[in-house]
């Protein structure tokens, strides 16, 4: 039981890394950017191409710079696909809509990519770049990529929300998401914020990405495709905006995951996760912890 | 109004992202049907999960095609080969199938699902029209009539010799992890290996099903470690296979791993040192070492041609085209029809024929029977691995 509770931290902590970036696009942009899962997936090719390229790279520059190219990636997406069709859209109803299409076939640009690019075969991180270790505590295992990638969930799930929360840039975004026009008669550059915004999330997905490679030993261009529909599950769980529910419903859904994984089987832990979707959806659509959307996070 | 509609786009969205992960693409090339050129059709997963081998299959059977057109073709004819994308999807290979039989290929050549080729091959004998499928090892695929055959050896033919190989190291309990999405994985977890470990009297400690498309295999990974096995029978494939030999060493799992072919073509190289001690049968193995001529020669000559070394799947998409052109030579001058190709190829079977998978490639009941080899992956390249029985499967010289 114990060994599950530390797998179910492990994965509950890719969620969490994976759902923020998404809802945070969702809360601010109004976009359901369903690219996410593509831009997690180039976030590992990054660094794969990188160290196929420069050797020897430590692990930090690496990850810093498959951060820096998931954000460029998530700025460009927003900038020539996503504010253009924003724009051109009649009412919010037809943006979400629109933008939610955009994203569909900028994923399957960007997932294309990379499986030309991987010749479509799985690829990894080589090992050298994070020597993997496990320690044995009371007949539990516990791998140093698996306390890693629990670090980096909470400095930046905590960094995100202190940021949304208590930085000029973080009121300024909340206050764009409620309302943009009145925002933008108070000083506040909507386009701007909109951008930094779609930074954000893209660099979270990015972080996100390498770091599964190296907890899960390889990647490949669909990768982003399980995630994307957990990420769902999570939000929808939390209410759309609450990045506090986003944290909790990410370590919730792996831990009921990997109980179910464990003790019934793989065949059905994927189902769970819809069932739950389809009950919370018909008894409270709002979600579970939803508090009027992301400008009030 | 707002939650309605975000509900509305969430609910939209799932749906467009569970399609988008259902479907994949398709596509044709080349293709004609002119008197002096002989059209075979290859339909191949090159895309979706079985892209990973299927890709392989298809510049395997590229290589042999040239290397026949090089050489003037058969009786006279050149071969054309068009390829069409099944993309690891049942309903769009069998959308293939069913054009396929349609046009006027001389025969249909298929790799790698089984799921799909159960589904197609019904078609190609309802149709008439000489069907080979290359890998898909679960029962029922030639069972559909006399055009269907099959060039590559069932595996579960292999676990016999490698589970007492692996017994005779001091292996007396398996664990089995398998893909519950693979017919072939779900015949071998749940009947071939358990057979062959009842007559061997090793134990079976867990059998755990997983899904292809899974990601996290921590929680299976620890039932099996938990059950403490001996060795560990990996039955995924494509990049489930990295994955799940990560998951099973870091939940404490650190004995030998074994499982099937879909280990090889490079499928443990992410793993690496992860994967140290894993064994699989396989029907080639690009190395000197090879047991018999043909793959060896094949091995050089496709090295010499290409730049790179086949893969089993490519000695597989290469001995599809080989068994096609045998029958056709028998042809020779004369018609080529779907009968007078069905007619050769039970002729060819018969006698068996030179691949790069066997010398010969030999039949029962339309299914290939080839010596097969037991490989070892030591953490940085795949081996033939030391102290095995030759030809590895008994049944090839008639001894099992």
């Amino acid at each position: 039981m114990t060994q599950q509770l530390v797998n179910a931290i492990a994965l509950g902590s890719i969620y969490t890394l994976f759902s923020l970036g998404l809802t945070l696009s969702w809360g601010i942009l109004n976009v359901l950017n369903l690219a996410h899962g593509a831009i997690f997936t180039a976030g590992t090719m990054f660094a794969f191409l990188l160290t196929e390229h420069a050797a020897g790279l430590p692990f930090a520059v690496v990850l810093a710079a498959a951060l820096v190219g998931s954000a460029l990636l998530a700025v460009l997406m927003e900038a020539v696909a996503f504010a253009p069709i924003r724009a051109r859209s009649g009412n919010a109803l037809d943006a979400e809509m629109r933008t939610l299409i955009a994203s569909v076939a900028v994923a399957s640009i960007i997932v294309t990519v990379v499986g030309i690019q991987s010749d479509h075969q799985p690829y990894a991180l080589p090992q050298s770049l994070l020597e993997r270790h496990r320690y044995d505590v009371l007949g539990v295992h516990v791998s140093n990529v698996q306390i890693l990638v629990l670090v980096a969930a909470i400095v930046l799930s905590a960094l995100l929300v202190l940021f949304v929360r208590r930085s000029r840039y973080g009121r300024a975004m909340r206050a764009v998401a409620f309302d943009r026009t009145a925002a933008g008669m108070v000083g506040i550059s909507a386009r701007t914020l909109q951008l930094a915004a779609m930074a954000l999330s893209g660099a979270l997905a990015g972080v996100a990405g390498v770091l599964l490679a190296v907890y899960l030993g390889a990647a490949d261009a669909h990768m982003g495709d399980s995630f994307l529909l957990k990420a769902f599950a999570i939000i929808i769980l939390a209410g759309v905006g609450s990045l506090e529910g986003a944290v909790f419903f990410a370590y919730a859904l792996a831990l009921v995951e990997t109980l179910v994984g464990y003790y019934l089987g793989g065949d059905v832990r994927d189902a769970l996760a819809f069932v739950l979707i389809v009950v919370i959806l018909v008894l409270r659509p709002q979600g579970l912890a939803a508090r009027q959307g992301w400008q009030r996070a | 109004m707002r939650h309605r509609a975000r509900t509305a786009t969430c609910l939209l969205a799932a749906s467009v992202a569970i399609l988008t992960a259902a479907c994949g693409s398709s596509g044709s090339s080349g293709g004609s049907a002119a008197g002096d050129v002989l059209k075979i059709t290859y339909i191949a997963d090159t895309s979706g999960p079985g892209a990973f081998y299927g890709k392989d299959y298809v510049a395997g059977a590229k290589y042999a095609v040239d290397q026949v057109n090089a050489e003037g073709g058969v009786g006279g004819r050149k071969l054309d080969l068009e390829v069409v994308d099944s993309a690891s999807d049942q309903q769009a290979a069998v959308g293939a199938m069913t054009k396929a039989v349609k046009s006027n290929s001389s025969a249909v050549l298929y790799a790698l699902l089984s799921q799909n080729a159960l589904a197609m091959a019904p078609i190609a004998q309802r149709s008439k029209v000489p069907f080979i499928v290359g890998q898909s090892g679960v029962d029922g695929i030639t069972e559909a009539g006399d055009y269907v055959y099959r060039t590559t050896t069932s595996e579960g033919r292999f676990y016999e010799a490698m589970l007492s190989t692996l017994h005779d190291k001091g292996a007396s309990s398996t664990a089995i992890l398998y893909a519950s999405d693979n017919p072939t994985a779900v015949t071998n977890a749940t009947k071939t290996i358990p057979a062959i470990a009842k007559k061997l009297g090793m134990t079976i400690t867990e059998t755990v099903p997983v899904k292809t498309a899974d990601t996290d295999y921590s929680q299976p990974a620890s039932r099996i470690a938990d059950s403490s096995p001996d060795v560990v029978a990996d039955l995924t494939f494509g990049p489930a296979v990295t994955t799940s030999i990560q998951a099973l060493r870091e939940a404490g799992f650190d004995g030998p791993l074994y499982g099937t072919s879909a280990l090889g073509a490079g499928a443990l190289k992410p793993a690496g040192a992860a994967a140290k001690d894993t064994y699989y049968p396989s029907v080639f193995i690009p190395s000197p070492k090879l047991p018999w001529a043909s793959g060896t020669s094949f091995l050089s000559e496709y090295q010499k041609a290409t730049g790179s070394a086949p893969s089993f799947s490519a000695a597989g998409g290469h001995d599809q085209v080989m068994f096609l052109v045998a029958a056709l030579q028998e042809i020779g001058k004369g018609d080529v029809t779907h009968e007078s190709v069905k007619d050769a190829l039970a002729s060819v079977a018969g006698k068996g024929f030179v691949g790069a998978t066997g010398e010969p490639v030999r039949f029962v009941d339309r299914a290939a029977v080839t010596p097969g080899v037991l490989v070892r992956w030591d953490g940085e390249a795949e081996t033939v691995a030391p102290d095995q029985p030759s030809p590895l499967l008994a049944a090839y010289t008639g001894r099992g």
